[in-house]
């Protein structure tokens, strides 16, 4: 996939993982014990053999900025290509950042104009997968398509919360899309958009100027199905793990689900390594009293109590007496003795003085601001 | 022109023969130790945290391993412009080209390197040792001396100074008498083999020590004897705090379980003197239900099922089911199988050990020969082997 460059929106359009963004993009959110939400998209793409990749930021992106670095993490440390960060961009074209993606895009069209690939992977970086896009750029490319949308099958009686933003797609035999959809209630189709998309470079610039000169709102989604009896639009389906994360509630299933055996030995290995920012922690350490079950721990913690069905980050300390269970527990935070979590969101750098107890439940988390002392 | 002030020489030719089988395809400076780290992370680590940021590594005996791992130095932040680490092998001139003779040969063959940096100083650092050291206070020392030479020192257990450089001050620490491998050793101050040179001084005696024939071009019994003799101006700057030197099998095993305890004195975990290596690139340890882990240190990527006592796990190691790991070291992507016993073993990167194995359960079974490398029960299993199931290997053994 030498010929295709890589952009991804460090924020959600519907983005609001409550006081988790209210510092950081979305993008830029801890996850699994020792990630951050972007990683997988762009160790994805880093996968699939894309070595120029342009992220286009809108705010709070110093988290961001400081994750990502130069790159080198995901070898994106370059000379010819590598990673570049598009902070906000606003001209007399483009006034605000409600304009819709277009507007977002209008900041990169140097970045594509510059770049000599042919092709674009574009995607939100919202999604917690590990994909290989080299098929269906063969696929693209062999179909003479303008735009591929890669989609996924939802189950037939599958879960209907959360689908109220989410865009379905028709197609026909040769997976040619017909329409594409806003969710609603008489939906049809169960081919549910990734809002992952492989474009033409050239199409793609031609869109953000048109879109510019006239103004044109909206998501891609709805800029796609508006020109759709124009342009030769193709779907792929997807048939790898992929749990998108917009609100608390998908971004606590999402960690829990890598819990399970199947899901972490596909997503973290296959088909590539999921790449993050190094910080050179110790080993973590078990002591006397450690009782850990079914459960990630990053490297750096020191553990002498109970954890169970719960996600522990970097450089975590966790006392003597102290359970947690079906909890996550971010970077740097610390939970002292005989103190009682259960369905709790620690962000980074919490305190938890001993003998507290939070108790929430799966349908209501309790989530702990960075640098908090409970 | 640029110049430095203190540029880093890191000896890591040794074989490391006593080390056994992990030594049979990595130089000692590359074995792995405490989950994560290989040897010479100690000394690179404290060259970055020391301010450091140029360092030639001297390599020479199975370098292919350690080449790799340090690469571009960027793990240790040491990938600079002007300065950075630099990997040194032995290298053909344009008349001769010799293996590299002893310490001090190998730094005379590298000459041009050193002054290529047209440093004030030179520290001279070993491969092979295990500790925290802030060189810049032993540089302030020997500057503050004005000294030709310092030398660290260490206190040791007097039964064992006869292994040792030992050395004898008068009380501003100006080394009066130095014996290599005295077989009376007259006090326990041991030389570390961490020196700092006064590069210029150094040069002249590198020429001359080259020039005469009947030296064994070593630091230790040529080099610093003889500016000794010469009158040269030369320090001992006493360490205190862990140093150890993971020569043999047993104090490679015993620091390694030295990490594990209440708190230790190498620290790992004090954020103000990190020590660096190169990551596996690894998701977070798993941790299953019927697990059991206690006293020990699991590094990313490891998945245990099994109980785990008193023992350090490397990065992608798997503990099957109803597997019993105790007071052991388990290097990196070593895989137990289910209903396996492992005690006090250290055992190999990527070996597997298959199902219902015993490991240093037994004394002695006939036909398994005791390792003289190996003592006080630890067995040693080599890397890239297979155990097959229902193995049963006695204590004392090497497998390679």
């Amino acid at each position: 996939m030498k010929d295709a460059l890589g952009i991804i929106f460090g924020e959600g359009s519907d983005a609001g993982l409550g006081s988790l963004t209210a510092k950081r993009s979305l993008a830029a959110v801890p996850i699994a014990s020792r990630y951050r939400i972007i990683d997988f998209i762009l160790s994805s793409m880093v996968n699939s053999g894309i070595t120029n990749v342009g992220i286009i930021t809108q705010k709070n992106y110093k988290s961001l900025m400081d994750h990502l670095g130069t790159g080198k993490e995901w070898d994106l440390n370059r000379k010819i290509g590598g990673l570049l960060l598009m902070p906000p961009y606003s001209s007399r074209e483009t006034m605000s950042n409600e304009n819709g993606d277009l507007a977002d895009l209008a900041g990169a069209l140097d970045f594509l104009e510059k770049s000599p690939q042919k092709y674009v992977v574009l995607s939100k970086s919202h999604l917690i997968c590990n994909l290989n896009f080299d098929d269906a750029f063969e696929k693209h490319v062999h179909a003479n398509a303008i735009v591929t949308i890669l989609y996924q099958n939802l189950e037939p009686k599958g879960e209907i919360s959360g689908l109220k933003n989410r865009f379905f797609i028709k197609t026909d035999e040769d997976d040619r899309i017909s329409q594409i959809k806003a969710y609603s209630s008489t939906n049809e189709s169960n081919k549910i958009s990734l809002d992952i998309y492989i474009i033409n470079k050239e199409f793609l610039i031609y869109l953000i100027r048109d879109g510019l000169a006239s103004a044109e709102k909206g998501s891609l989604s709805e800029i796609f199905s508006r020109r759709i009896e124009h342009m030769r639009m193709m779907g792929y389906a997807a048939k790898d793990f992929v749990a998108r994360i917009d609100s608390i509630k998908t971004f606590y299933q999402a960690n829990m689900m890598i819990l399970k055996k199947e899901i972490r030995e596909k997503l973290f290995f296959k088909p590539g390594l999921i790449y993050t920012k190094v910080k050179d922690e110790a080993p973590s350490k078990y002591m006397e009293s450690a009782v850990v079950r079914n459960s990630l721990i990053a490297d750096g913690c020191v553990i002498n109590g109970h954890v169970e069905n719960s996600i522990i980050f970097r450089g975590v300390r966790i006392e003597k007496g102290a359970r947690i269970s079906n909890s996550i527990i971010m970077q740097n935070s610390e939970v002292q003795e005989n103190a009682i979590l259960e369905h709790v969101i620690l962000d980074k750098e919490v305190i938890i003085r001993q003998d507290i107890r939070l108790t929430g439940q799966e349908s209501y988390l309790v989530l702990i601001n960075k640098g908090a002392i409970v | 022109m640029r110049n430095k002030d203190c540029i880093a020489l890191i000896l890591a030719g040794g074989q490391g023969s006593r080390l056994g089988v992990l030594t049979k395809k990595v130089a000692k400076p590359a074995v792995n130790f405490g989950g994560k780290y290989r040897i010479i992370d100690f000394p690179l680590s404290n060259c970055t945290n020391s301010n450091i940021d140029t360092v030639g590594v001297l390599t020479q005996y199975q370098p292919l391993e350690l080449n790799s791992y340090i690469g571009s130095g960027q793990p240790w932040d040491l990938d600079r412009s002007f300065g950075g680490v630099y990997l040194l092998p032995p290298y053909m001139k344009s008349e001769t080209g010799i293996w590299y003779k002893g310490t001090a040969n190998a730094i005379y063959q590298n000459m041009d390197f050193i002054q290529m940096f047209n440093p004030k100083n030179v520290l001279i650092l070993s491969g092979d040792h295990i500790y925290k050291m802030n060189y810049a206070k032993m540089l302030d020392f020997h500057n503050e001396n004005n000294a030709d030479a310092t030398i660290s020192c260490i206190k040791v257990p007097w039964d064992q100074a006869d292994r040792f450089g030992i050395m004898e001050t008068d009380k501003s620490m100006r080394i009066s008498n130095f014996f290599e491998k005295p077989k009376n050793p007259v006090s326990n101050m041991a030389s570390m083999g961490v020196y700092i040179f006064k590069w210029e001084v150094l040069k002249n005696y590198l020429i001359k020590d080259e020039a005469d024939l009947s030296s064994s071009n070593d630091f230790g019994k040529n080099i610093i004897p003889t500016m000794l003799h010469d009158g040269q101006k030369m320090f001992a700057y006493k360490f205190k705090g862990y140093w150890k030197d993971v020569g043999t099998i047993y104090s490679l095993w015993e620091a390694n379980m030295e990490l594990l305890h209440k708190k230790p004195a190498m620290n790992l975990f004090d954020k103000g003197w990190r020590i660096y290596s190169k990551n596996a690139i690894q998701p977070p340890h798993y941790t299953a239900q019927g697990a059991i882990i206690k006293d020990s240190m699991i590094t990313e990527g490891s998945v245990i099922y099994g109980k785990v006592k008193n023992s350090i796990i490397s990065s992608g190691v798997k503990i099957g089911k109803n597997s019993i790991v105790e007071d052991s070291v388990l290097f990196p992507s070593v895989v137990i199988e289910e209903n396996c016993v492992i005690k006090k073993a250290i055992i190999g990167e990527r070996s597997v050990v298959m199902d219902n194995s015993k490991i240093g359960v037994e004394d002695a079974i006939e036909g398994q020969v005791p390792s003289k490398m190996c003592s006080d029960g630890i067995v040693l299993i080599g890397s890239d082997l297979i155990v097959e199931s229902g193995s049963n290997i006695a204590k004392n053994v090497m497998v390679e």
